[in-house]
């Protein structure tokens, strides 16, 4: 199957903490702990994406109203970014043809996080299992890139948010 | 057509059909087209480039210079293939090129006479005389030059991108390749191995030797499974055609042959993949190049390289010719002779030029034929278009045999591109004549015969390898042409350089042999000289008195081998050429008709034309709309940064100039943005959402630089205090509500009341939580409405709906255009162009006085602080209406040293004729003078009078409650 459901990413936050911030304060705070650099966990109420050095993605609707204390803010950002769940264990040729990341690796299994560049626009990619990988790409850029991967053979499907 | 030179022993029966210059020929899978024409007993295949002389195949790769060839129709055309490098598949359609009327008569091969007018350098030397000579020489020159004709039509093929990465990359399956590939992979490395062959086995494919037991090509085939079963990834006919810094490699894979018609519209079956390689470490076995002896006349088909004719012996199954030749200077080329008799030719003779020749090889040769030492050929004899005989010179006296084929070879050169592109030094070893690899700078290395290593039991110490004609020896050099003979020695075949060439060149003065490439074109050309190479510098090296090494080395630069501009392009081509980022309500603006305009990466809606209406009509009426009514205007793609925290104030008040501590919640203000040289660098708007809280905008073409300047901030200035910015350019859309009319259109929408200017509201419009902002670009009432980009379309419907009702529409970036300048409002990289002060626009008084943002001190600078002398923003009016020319030069009258330039112009909204902004040296000090607006390149004289820059509302009632 190569198939790929799109979805806005309608509950997407944005979890900064600030430079030196107590994690072990701010996930008990929010009650979950913070998946480290280059990792993404379930937890309840959706998925928590770490996506740069002190920031995380909280997707998912459970988390409109969570806050990691005095050790940072949360910002909702989903409105400016799309959901595009890859289905088929071909997906990694996909990314590999769009962006230089190594997708082949044996460490990027499933929860591993990458943010990297794709066809031209910064995306965020989360690994759900060994066929199945989720990226989030920039609204804008969702006709360009979604055309692309139409051009190498993946089936659009629109779908919901599924967190 | 000729008698079959099959020899029976091909590597397969099944027979492809294909066509060159119109003639249906038979060829066996597997061939190549050179093979297969040779088979079909064609040897004649091109001209050449600047004498139109007959050639044929030189070599049987990629490095062929020789016999290039068109091949495919319409889309697929591609010139200049090589015909050795082309694999027969069903259908192809080959023609010769640079010929007319024939390949076999063709009216260019002149030139050959006129040689003594066209020598090197020759195009040069038309550059000499008075220049109405090179207009005449040009027609001539520029009609001869160029190879292959380009297709008429649009490329059909499609093309892919592919990254990779590896711990191991090995180029080359020759033996040592596959070796070293299937070593790396049985102990976990991540492995790739990339040929260029269509199959693995490198000089195997040559060789009638046994490796472990199996034929050379057998085993090599088994050492493909092998690897692929170890988990590596075997790439073939994919060429690495560049190494770049840090162990990148890329390599073009074709999936279907140069010219083989692709299913259209297939395009997730691309034609060719460019990969880009990322490796940890680097093996190169790359093997080694043949090259030619140099003698008069080399060039004529039926002259091949004696591994050439080797090959075709043994992995194509056809003999080359029925009387053959061999010339060389070392051992290999005797294995040629045993080969080539086994496919049926008689070897006539082999040339030896070393006096006193010794070896297995040579010892078993003399058994079976004539051995000439000290023997060297003098010239070819010519028949018809192709050879027919040889004169050489033994011990010193001239002798003549009759051949079809001469198979010569004068040494090898390993094949050290990718090691140079790396950064490897080179050893000169004179016993071979050749560079082998010396130090290198990045992770690789170089193994086999590349390395210098030719004996299989060497390079596979661990298999038992049985070669009847004993261990292979290193090449060596052969002679240096002293013009022994009268006529055309070549040295590149491509670019008909002869070694007369060559000496023209030092006589000259062209000396260094970058000059002396560029003076005769040797080394130039699809080729790269890769046969002409080694043996133009011994010639010269031999002319000039010195050693080879130090008479200089060309740069190898990438490709390798020639990469087609799709290759290059891959997927990014026609809409995919480069990014377009799409609005939120890209389709509902559709729906209105947009006009859409890029702006960067964005498309932007421009105007909204009516039916017939031209867009200069259609942006003026929707302004004139906006001034008189309401108006929607889509301003997502503005940036938008929100900052939070504790010390989110700090964070602000460092980048944003203007005063903000006293703002309260609920309320905005314009700012400017500066750099540390106190110029602006962006302007927009910040907001206090909450005591914490804030919402800056900036221009739309600002997002990486003020994202950029945010982090300066941030993590240099204030040394991470507890505050972030996180940008939310994109989680809002933005659609700004403008005119008379709008706030009773957004507070019906809302049932609130609207938020007054700089003031700030959370709403819903249509179900949907909104914020509004009540701010002012159009000089009119306006707001942002910002919303959610996912829920913006019912929103936008609403308003639509609500300005329709009172008489407004959609208007574009035009109109908004129209309506900022008649404003005096700038735009950053027009007005504000990275050369202005917030003074110079006008802007100074609404600066912090206490200063702590970043440009303050830069403005304390003489050259800032003083405004004398500076350009200054001011505004132009058109004394006769004519439209003013963007970027005319202000100047007291035309032909002038210009004082200031017109940024934008605009026509007026509110009333008629032609406005405009402008910087203006000292532009404060000159409201009412008139001046010139001058554009020599739109031809464009329009007077105007100098004002400030505010044509309308001068006393901002219109936008306040």
């Amino acid at each position: 199957m190569t198939e790929m459901v799109v979805a806005p990413a309608d509950t997407l936050f944005a979890l900064d903490l600030w430079h030196g911030a107590d994690h072990a304060a701010a996930s008990a705070a929010l009650g979950f702990a913070l998946p480290d650099a280059g990792q993404g966990v379930a937890v309840a109420g959706g998925t928590v994406l770490r996506v740069g050095p002190r920031r995380w993605w909280l997707n998912g609707a459970g988390f409109a109203d969570l806050t990691p204390g005095d050790q940072g803010v949360v910002t909702p950002v989903g409105g400016g970014w799309t959901r595009v769940t890859l289905n088929g264990a071909g997906w990694r040729d996909l990314i590999m043809q769009s962006g230089l990341i190594d997708a082949e690796s044996a460490q990027f299994g499933s929860g591993s996080v990458a943010v990297t560049p794709l066809h031209h626009a910064r995306c965020a990619v989360f690994v759900r299992a060994n066929d199945i990988c989720e990226v989030f790409v920039p609204n804008s850029y969702s006709g360009h890139i979604l055309s692309h991967w139409d051009h190498l053979g993946w089936t659009r499907v629109t779908g919901a948010n599924p967190s | 057509m000729a008698a079959s030179h099959r020899t029976g022993s091909g590597i397969s029966a099944q027979t492809v059909p294909f066509t060159f210059d119109g003639v249906a020929y038979q060829a066996q899978a597997g061939d190549t087209l050179a093979a297969a024409l040779i088979a079909n007993g064609v040897q004649l295949m091109a001209r050449s480039f600047k004498y139109h002389r007959p050639r044929g195949v030189l070599a049987m790769g990629s490095e062929d210079p020789s016999a290039l060839v068109t091949v495919g129709t319409g889309g697929w055309q591609e010139p200049n293939a090589r015909a050795s490098d082309v694999f027969v598949y069903p259908g192809l359609v080959a023609r010769s090129q640079n010929v007319w009327p024939s390949l076999r008569f063709d009216v260019g091969a002149i030139n050959s006479l006129l040689a003594p007018f066209i020598p090197a350098g020759f195009y040069y030397k038309t550059f000499f005389g008075p220049p109405s000579r090179w207009m005449l020489y040009e027609r001539f020159i520029r009609r001869a030059a160029g190879l292959g004709m380009p297709p008429s039509v649009a490329d059909a093929d499609t093309y892919a991108h592919r990254a990779a990465f590896c711990d191991v990359l090995v180029v080359g399956g020759g033996p040592a390749g596959l070796n070293a590939a299937l070593a790396a992979a049985q102990v976990g490395k991540r492995v790739i191995l990339i040929e260029q062959d269509a199959i693995a086995g490198g000089s195997l494919l040559r060789e009638n030797v046994t490796i472990d037991g199996l034929p050379g090509a057998d085993w090599a085939r088994s050492m493909m499974a092998q690897i692929t079963a170890a988990g590596g990834r075997v790439l073939t006919r994919t060429t690495a055609s560049g190494y770049w810094d840090d162990n990148f490699v890329t390599a073009i894979e074709r999936r279907v042959e140069p010219g083989q018609p692709t299913e259209h519209g297939a395009t997730d079956r691309p034609a060719q993949v460019l990969w880009k390689l990322r490796c940890g470490e680097v093996v190169l076995a790359t093997g080694t190049i043949e090259r030619p002896l140099v003698f008069v006349d080399n060039d004529l088909p039926g002259v091949m390289l004696a591994g050439a004719a080797r090959t075709l012996a043994l992995r194509h199954g056809v003999a080359p010719g029925r009387r053959v030749v061999i010339a060389t200077s070392h051992d290999d080329a005797y294995r040629t002779a045993f080969a080539l008799a086994a496919a049926g030719a008689e070897v006539v003779a082999i040339l030896d030029s070393r006096v006193a020749p010794t070896g297995a090889v040579i010892d078993a040769a003399r058994v079976r034929f004539p051995v000439h030492a000290d023997a060297r050929p003098l010239r070819a004899l010519r028949s018809g278009n192709g050879v027919g005989g040889i004169e050489a010179v033994i011990a010193g006296a001239k002798r003549r045999f009759t051949a079809d084929c001469i198979a010569m070879s004068g040494g090898a050169s390993p094949v050290l591109h990718l090691h140079r592109q790396a950064g490897g030094a080179l050893d000169y070893h004179t016993d071979r004549g050749a560079f082998l690899p010396g130090a290198v700078r990045q992770h690789h290395t170089t193994i086999g015969a590349a390395a210098g290593t030719h004996d299989l039991v060497a390079i596979l110490p661990q298999s038992t390898v049985v070669d009847p004609l004993g261990t292979a020896t290193p090449p060596q050099p052969g002679p240096v042409w002293h013009g022994e003979a009268a006529g055309k020695a070549f040295v590149d075949f491509q670019n008909d350089v002869t070694t007369d060439d060559l000496a023209l060149a030092q006589r000259e003065g062209y000396v260094s042999v970058e000059h002396t490439k560029r003076y005769t074109t040797l080394g130039m050309g699809t080729d790269q000289g890769k046969t002409a190479a080694m043996v133009a510098l011994a010639q010269i090296a031999d002319g000039r008195g010195l050693a080879v090494p130090d008479a200089g080395l060309t740069t190898f630069r990438p490709p390798y081998t020639p990469v087609t501009l799709g290759a290059f392009a891959g997927p990014m081509r026609g809409d995919h050429a480069g990014p377009i980022r799409r609005l939120p309500l890209a389709g509902a603006h559709d729906a209105l008709g947009a006009l859409w305009v890029p702006a960067g990466a964005w498309m932007r809606p421009r105007a909204y034309p009516r039916r017939g209406e031209a867009l200069g009509v259609a942006s003026l009426r929707e302004a004139r709309m906006v001034r008189s009514s309401a108006g929607v205007v889509d301003v997502s793609t503005l940036t938008k940064f929100e900052v939070a925290g504790p010390d989110a104030l700090a964070v602000v008040m460092a980048v944003c100039a203007t005063p903000l501590a006293k703002l309260a919640v609920g309320r905005g203000r314009y700012t400017v943005m500066l750099r540390e040289d106190g110029l602006v660098m962006d302007d927009g708007t910040v907001w206090r959402l909450a005591d914490d809280r804030w919402l800056v905008t900036s221009s739309t073409g600002g997002l990486a630089r003020m994202a950029r300047h945010f982090s300066y901030v941030i993590d240099i200035l204030l040394n991470h205090p507890r505050a972030t910015v996180v940008d939310v350019s994109e989680h809002w859309a933005g659609l700004a509500l403008a005119g008379p009319h709008a706030a009773a259109v957004l507070a019906d929408l809302t049932g609130v009341p609207s938020p007054a200017h700089m003031g700030l509201i959370d709403a819903t419009i249509a179900g949907v939580p909104v914020r509004i902002l009540g701010a002012s670009y159009s000089g009119e009432r306006a707001f942002e409405v910002h919303v959610p980009g996912h829920r913006a379309a019912p929103v936008f419907e609403a308003l639509m709906a609500g300005v329709t009702a009172v008489g407004g529409g959609a208007y574009g970036l035009d109109a908004m255009d129209h309506l900022r300048v008649e404003k005096g409002h700038v735009v950053i990289g027009a007005e504000a162009d990275g050369r202005v002060t917030p003074g110079d626009l006008g802007l100074g008084g609404m600066l912090r006085k206490t200063g702590g943002f970043v440009g303050w001190q830069g403005l304390t600078r003489p050259v800032l602080a003083d405004p004398a002398g500076r350009r200054h923003l001011v505004g132009l009016t058109a004394i006769d209406d004519t439209p003013i020319a963007e970027g005319a030069m202000l100047v007291v009258r035309a032909g002038e040293e210009p004082l200031g330039h017109v940024t934008t112009a605009a026509p007026r909204v509110a009333g008629d004729g032609a406005i405009a902004l402008g910087l203006l040296i000292d532009g404060a000090a000159r409201h009412g003078e008139t001046l010139v607006a001058w554009s020599p390149t739109r031809r464009s004289t329009v007077p105007v009078r100098v004002g400030p820059p505010l044509f309308y509302d001068a006393e901002g009632a219109r936008y306040r409650d």
